[in-house]
């Protein structure tokens, strides 16, 4: 036994079942398993998790709700690459991974050959926070090898078990999740994405204990296969929401848990409440920023603005810190915080300067839930809302260069929850149509041998706006111009541009613009009689069509919306013999339009494209790759121009 | 080990060798910031950098080596690494870059802020948290060695534009000598940063009883000092200023073209006891390294006493004797070179430091026995320096050569041939010493290792094309040979993963794991799918075969043949269609317009040429307009572009060369490279007509 291997041994033998398991003897056909999964190295011939509700009295006055996870796995091995079965389970301060085992074939423990690590993890953009992972693996090297284990997770917080998949990272031939809920336990278990699932249920009393089990079983279940652009989790796979409502102690009374909207709420409100903000701090620079500042809308733009840009978005999310945000005097002094505290600071300066501003929770786009299911599993955001006139503003200090009354794609159109004392709010961001985000593009071009040589003029909107502004401030000082050239031209070397004019980078409120001369080579053949011309030289969604075989949803960064207009001047001499075909592709969720016109001495080409609601659903992948393949023959077909 | 950086990524690398205990030095809380540094008095940036992100105001280092002996403890060295660093932030972006800031765990750290009204703020380091595992440290914190596991890192608070960071880190450890030998780990480093620096000073106290090698070049400041200071210490130093920042250049070896040190300490317990390290007299700099100091260390390293060269050159003898065919010493030095490969890639069997002084161990044994006459070879690769300003043990590479046929032998890559000689030395001075027969040296003399010609190296593409009849896609049949030094990019495509399964004719009978070789022929397939996919809009896949893998001298080139099918080439036009006959040569250098301007000079392994021999069948009722768009010719000093077509009846046939001249260009000339690379890429955009005629 290596060194490295025996260290395995006594960190995972800890605290372990010295009991045999029982051999793995039922007839598994690997072959079978190849052939319906062949890209999987490891599948699970079988899976159950059972979650186990439970209780300890720690004062009379007090008790301690925590749940126990038991995941038992048997694997086998479908390749013969001669690897290792590698895969982790996170947990964090208010969680803890108790025993893992590994079985060998026979059912005997085998934790020697088991590799087993705690490590911090960090999520992307998250600066610091208490999650870890329990890492373990071990060898699985030979077609039809087969491994178990036993891993055992306790939730020391009710709060904080909030949902179970069926779907791993590997397939699963079976798999039963199982809830053991005590009658002392009012938990709801939500069945979501359940649709489309042959999810057998079953429910049965441990005679042991007295336990209702509550049991969910699926079968051959795929990977689940990352897919660039997918929605979150939470919109497509099958999966159980606990939610905890209420328990009842040992001495017979009843304790609210998360029952209602409300009680999650009170909780929040509760940790506002500890925040320990001393706004006065922060006196002397909202006096200054406001100084010569009028128009409510010229205050409020002011102080969004200033934190905007001078706090940067750093997220500590460390235990409570992950729900309580920091105090605005820390923040400012920091010059950083997460949404919390961006959210809180901003608050507080706004009302210094008189206005009524509140804390708002909310889950961005990438959650499905809402605020029906009191859970903190809802949301992920915070934000502040100022409420002036009426009117509710909704203002996102994490968005850099957005501009007072947009909202970022991300949380347009999503249900929030406005602090209001005791009470709460429940609202609903505004859902901005593809119109916000408008990119429009002119061109005035025409032939010089063959070049193509005009003027353009772009103007940007919304969240492609937002993007230039954010990427071209964070460049560095001498990279500034390179940079936006880049952005324009991109690695296009047959474009060359002068004369370029752009509109203030600084300016959050108005249209960005840009202008300049350009030329452009290799999009012109002349053979003599006749000149052939592409029009269009960047050719948007020309290579986006989908994979057909794809299983989720499309999802687009926001709604996108393009015109572009060109006049080509047709040189002298020379006659229009052939023009590609105008298209109308108009769906509820994408419009594709193109037309060539020509007026007297000149070609009109006008494109309008728009992804109306940011996503592709997999039921319009027909629709739009056809759409696709419509485009991109058009794209392909060239302008001729005889004498 | 070598350790290469530059200043900017630059935190010392520690290592410990297997006997040598590191234990962590205490945690020392050194106030730096008390002290009074004349050297930290600048505040402001000159004004030829104000419009920069970030200026290095001054930036200091100071090493310590200090040697000690305590009974019952022994001898012990303690390694102090003193960072400094002033940097001004003139834009947010360079705010964004400090306001995350990482560092070695273990390590003593101290940041402040001084504002632009000469306020200070000193960084709390409570708040530090650990770096997670999966987090990937930023180059500029990063431990050089990759020995440093532990990050922490701070959100430095209330950074703003204009404001200067002002940090500095301690590295202490103390190593307890067990072996007679300690080595502290080779730096290189360029003296340019990724911003400009006003000033930046190295100091180094190293105890008179270690050994101390330091070379600076290519303008870089010399070491000054050498005097004796306090307890058996002698200090040097050197300041640099006014120091612009390292550029991204493609095709340059900063080494060679930016100021440049180079330095390594080494502990002996005994100097009487053979090293091969290069080194000169405890207590004094040694700067140069000279032909008979190699000459030393190459009879050093052909008897060296091991055994894996025993067991090597043991295992290739009984091969020789069980194999009487080969008898001349030509045949046996290829069977010694291709057994050392077989093994090589099939066991393992470096347990002797550099592959490259046991590969020339070996065969020097090998042909002893065998009576085969050599000399021992060594140079400095190109990439990191030259035989003169030679100062530390592993920039040298160790081969050899026949001398009868004046054959090189290096150390060999899995796909490398008998005489392959590696790019990297080639065009460099290399000493050569020569070994008597009764195993005494000769001499050390000077050669140049010539430099290989553009036929020896390159691509050749023959590829034959097909339109189907609805004009949508066209397949490519395609036969690829490659030459010389070019090899070695596709030699991981060529042995996929298991080299085990790499064919061979001389072996040591070890039996190869052949279950592999479907799962590998299926793999290599995808990466060659992967290639074709990279530069075109790829159909569909459908054959590559391994003609030839270039393992033997006879057959040294790559060659294989693929089929495939693919889109995007063919543009309608009304009733005709515009082909994109340039793109079939695949994706050429697109020298952007940020590249133009060239500060460093050109390097790249070896001169290469590339050639493509293309034929299109037309398909009946299509003519072939603006042909003469596919004839091209730019020639300079430094390289060449042509091509030329022509119809052979319904075939358009094209071929076309690009001729890399040299391994070397000069700055100035850059421009005559750029004129055959763009005509190259603009060769890829040409463009026909295939007119309809009915």
């Amino acid at each position: 036994m290596s060194k490295h291997l025996l260290f395995a041994w006594l960190f995972t033998s800890i605290g372990f079942s010295v009991f045999s398991q029982k051999a793995l003897t039922d007839k598994v056909n690997v072959w079978e398993l190849r052939s319906a999964w062949p890209e999987a190295a490891t599948a699970a011939t079988s899976s159950t998790v059972n979650i186990t509700f439970s209780r300890s009295v720690v004062s009379d006055d007090s008790t301690h709700l925590y749940v126990t996870q038991k995941i038992h796995e048997e694997l086998i091995c479908l390749d013969n690459s001669g690897g290792a079965f590698v895969n982790a389970v996170g947990y964090d301060d208010n969680s803890e991974i108790k025993s893992f085992n590994l079985y060998d074939e026979e059912g005997k423990l085998n934790n020697y050959q088991a590799l087993t690590s705690r490590q911090t993890y960090e999520e992307n953009g998250i600066f610091y926070s208490d999650a870890k992972i329990f890492a373990y693996s071990f060898p699985l090297e030979k077609i039809g090898a087969r491994s178990s284990y036993e891993l055992e997770k306790k939730f020391n917080d009710v709060k904080y078990v909030t949902s179970f998949y069926f779907h791993e990272n590997y397939p699963t031939l079976e798999k039963t999740i199982s809830f053991s809920i005590p009658s002392w336990m009012q938990v709801e278990l939500r069945e979501l994405n359940f649709k489309g699932y042959e999810i057998s249920r079953g429910i049965k009393t441990d005679t042991q204990t007295g336990n209702k089990v509550y049991s969910y079983t699926l079968k051959n279940i795929p990977a689940d296969k990352s897919e660039p652009y997918q929605p979150g989790p939470t919109y497509v796979l099958p999966h159980i929401l606990i939610l905890s409502k209420a328990y009842t102690d040992k001495q017979g009374e009843e304790h609210k848990l998360f029952n209602s909207t409300a009680d999650l709420y009170g909780w929040y409100s509760s940790l506002v409440k500890t925040t320990g903000n001393d706004r006065n701090v922060l006196k002397p620079l909202v006096d200054k920023l406001l100084t010569g500042r009028e128009s409510d809308k010229d205050k409020i733009e002011t102080l969004f603005y200033w934190v905007q840009d001078n706090i940067r978005y750093i997220a500590f999310e460390d235990g409570i810190a992950g729900f309580r945000p920091a105090s605005c005097q820390k923040v400012f002094s920091n010059r950083y915080g997460d949404c919390k505290g961006m959210a809180n600071l901003l608050k507080e300066m706004l009302l210094l300067a008189g206005y009524d501003a509140r804390l708002t929770w909310l889950g961005t786009k990438h959650i499905a839930y809402n605020y029906a299911i009191p859970t903190i599993a809802v949301d992920n955001h915070m934000i502040c809302t100022v409420i002036l006139g009426g009117r509710k503003y909704f203002l996102d200090p994490t968005e850099t260069y957005i501009s007072f009354g947009d909202l970022a794609h991300r949380i347009q159109g999503r249900e929030v929850i406005i602090e209001d004392g005791d009470k709460f709010i429940v609202e609903r961001t505004p859902d901005f149509p593809k119109e916000r985000n408008k990119i429009e593009t002119h061109n005035q071009i025409r032939l010089q041998g063959e070049q193509l040589i005009g003027r353009r003029k772009e103007f940007y909107n919304g969240e492609a706006k937002t993007q230039i502004l954010r990427g071209y401030n964070s460049t560095k000082s001498e990279r500034k111009e390179e940079a936006l050239r880049d952005f324009i031209i991109g690695k296009d070397k047959n474009i060359s541009i002068q004369n370029m004019h752009f509109s203030n980078m600084e300016d959050r409120s108005s249209v960005l613009q840009f202008d300049y001369d350009f030329t452009l080579k290799n999009h012109v053949l002349d053979v003599g009689s006749e000149i052939y011309v592409t029009i269009d030289h960047e050719q948007e969604f020309k290579n986006s069509e989908l994979d057909s075989t794809r299983l989720k949803d499309y999802v687009y960064n926001y709604k996108y919306y393009l015109v572009k207009k060109t006049e080509l001047e047709i040189p002298a001499g020379y006659r229009v013999t052939h023009m590609p075909d105008d298209m109308l592709q108009v769906y509820p969720d994408f419009t594709f339009k193109i037309t060539f016109r020509q007026d007297g001495n000149k070609i009109f080409y006008r494109k309008e494209i728009s992804v109306d609601n940011a996503v592709i659903g997999k039921n319009e992948f027909k629709d739009w790759n056809n759409t696709i393949k419509e485009l991109k023959y058009i794209y392909d077909d060239q302008i001729e121009l005889s004498k | 080990m070598m350790i290469r950086l530059n200043c900017q990524s630059r935190v010392w690398a520690l290592f410990c060798l297997a006997l040598v205990f590191s234990l962590p030095g205490a945690y020392s809380q050194e106030n730096i910031f008390g002290g009074l540094d004349p050297d930290f008095d600048l505040k402001d940036v000159p004004d030829k950098w104000k419009n920069e992100s970030a200026v290095i105001l001054c930036q200091k280092t100071t090493c310590l080596f200090d040697k000690s002996y305590a009974p019952g403890y022994g001898n012990s060295i303690t390694q102090k690494e003193v960072t400094r660093k002033r940097i001004k932030l003139l834009d947010r972006a360079a705010v964004e870059e400090y306001s995350e800031f990482y560092f070695v765990a273990t390590k003593d750290l101290g940041v402040r802020i001084i504002k632009p009204d000469g306020s200070i703020e000193v960084i709390d380091l409570k708040d530090a948290v650990p770096v997670a595992r999966n987090v990937s440290i930023p180059g500029v914190y990063k431990s050089a060695s990759g020995w440093e596991k532990e990050y922490k890192k701070l959100a430095i608070a209330g950074l703003e534009p204009n404001d200067i960071i002002d940090y500095f880190n301690i590295i202490k450890h103390t190593y307890y000598m067990t072996t007679g030998e300690y080595v502290f780990p080779e730096v290189i480093l360029s003296l340019e940063n990724s911003f400009p620096a006003v000033k930046q000073k190295y100091e180094f106290n190293v105890d008179q009883e270690l050994y101390f090698n330091f070379r600076s070049l290519n303008g870089a400041p010399e070491m000054e000092g050498g005097l004796a200071a306090e307890e058996g210490l002698k200090f040097y130093s050197f300041t640099d200023t006014s120091r612009e920042k390292l550029k991204d250049e493609r095709w340059s070896y900063i080494y060679r073209s930016t100021p440049t040190i180079k330095f390594q300490v080494v502990y002996r317990a005994d100097p009487r006891v053979p090293t091969e390290y290069l080194l000169g007299k405890a207590g004094e700099l040694k700067t140069s390294v000279s032909k008979e100091e190699i000459a030393l260390k190459a009879n050093e390293l052909i008897f060296a006493k091991n055994k894996s060269i025993d067991k090597l050159s043991k295992m290739i003898l009984k091969y020789l004797s069980s194999h009487k065919e080969l008898a001349s010493g030509s045949d046996i030095a290829k069977a010694s070179y291709y057994l050392y490969r077989n093994v090589k890639f099939t066991n393992g069997v470096n347990n002797f430091g550099n592959d490259d002084r046991l590969f020339v161990a070996c065969l020097a044994r090998v042909f002893d026995k065998k009576k085969i006459a050599y000399q021992v070879m060594s140079a400095v690769p190109r990439q990191i320096g030259t035989l003169e300003s030679l100062v530390l043990k592993d920039e040298l590479i160790w081969f050899l050569k026949l001398s009868e046929s004046g054959t090189f032998l290096c150390a060999p890559s899995i796909n490398a041939n008998f005489g392959d000689v590696f790019s990297g030395i080639e065009g460099a001075e290399a000493y050569q010493v020569g070994v008597s027969k009764s195993k005494e040296l000769l001499s050390a003399d000077k050669i140049l290792i010539p430099v290989s010609t553009m036929e020896q190296n390159g691509e050749s593409d023959k590829i034959e094309v097909g339109l189907n009849p609805e004009m949508d896609y066209i397949t490519v049949s395609h036969v690829k040979t490659v030459r010389g030094h070019s090899r070695e990019s596709f030699e991981s495509a060529i042995i996929y993963g298991d080299s085990r399964s790499a064919p061979e004719r001389y072996n040591f009978q070890v039996s190869p794991d052949m279950s592999g070789m479907y799962e590998q022929k299926r793999k290599r397939m995808e990466r060659f799918k992967s290639y074709v996919a990279e530069d075109f809009d790829l159909l569909k896949y459908e054959d590559f075969t391994l003609l030839k893998s270039g393992r033997y001298e006879d057959e040294p080139n790559i060659e294989y043949s693929e089929k495939y099918k693919i889109k995007g080439l063919l543009k309608k036009a009304g009733s005709n269609y515009i082909f994109h006959a340039g793109r079939l040569i695949g994706t050429q250098v697109e020298i952007g317009e940020g590249e133009m301007k060239r500060s460093y000079e050109v390097y790249s392994d070896c001169p290469r040429s590339f050639y493509n021999e293309v034929s299109v069948i037309i398909p009946d009722g299509y003519i072939v307009k603006g042909i003469e768009k596919l004839t091209m010719k730019v020639s300079t000093e430094a390289g060449s572009f042509s091509s030329e077509a022509w119809m052979d009846g319904k075939i358009l046939k094209f071929r076309t060369s690009k001729i890399y001249f040299h391994n070397f260009e000069r700055n100035k000339d850059w421009g005559k490279m750029v004129q055959f690379l763009d005509a190259a890429y603009d060769f890829t955009e040409a463009r026909i007509l295939l007119k309809r005629t009915e």
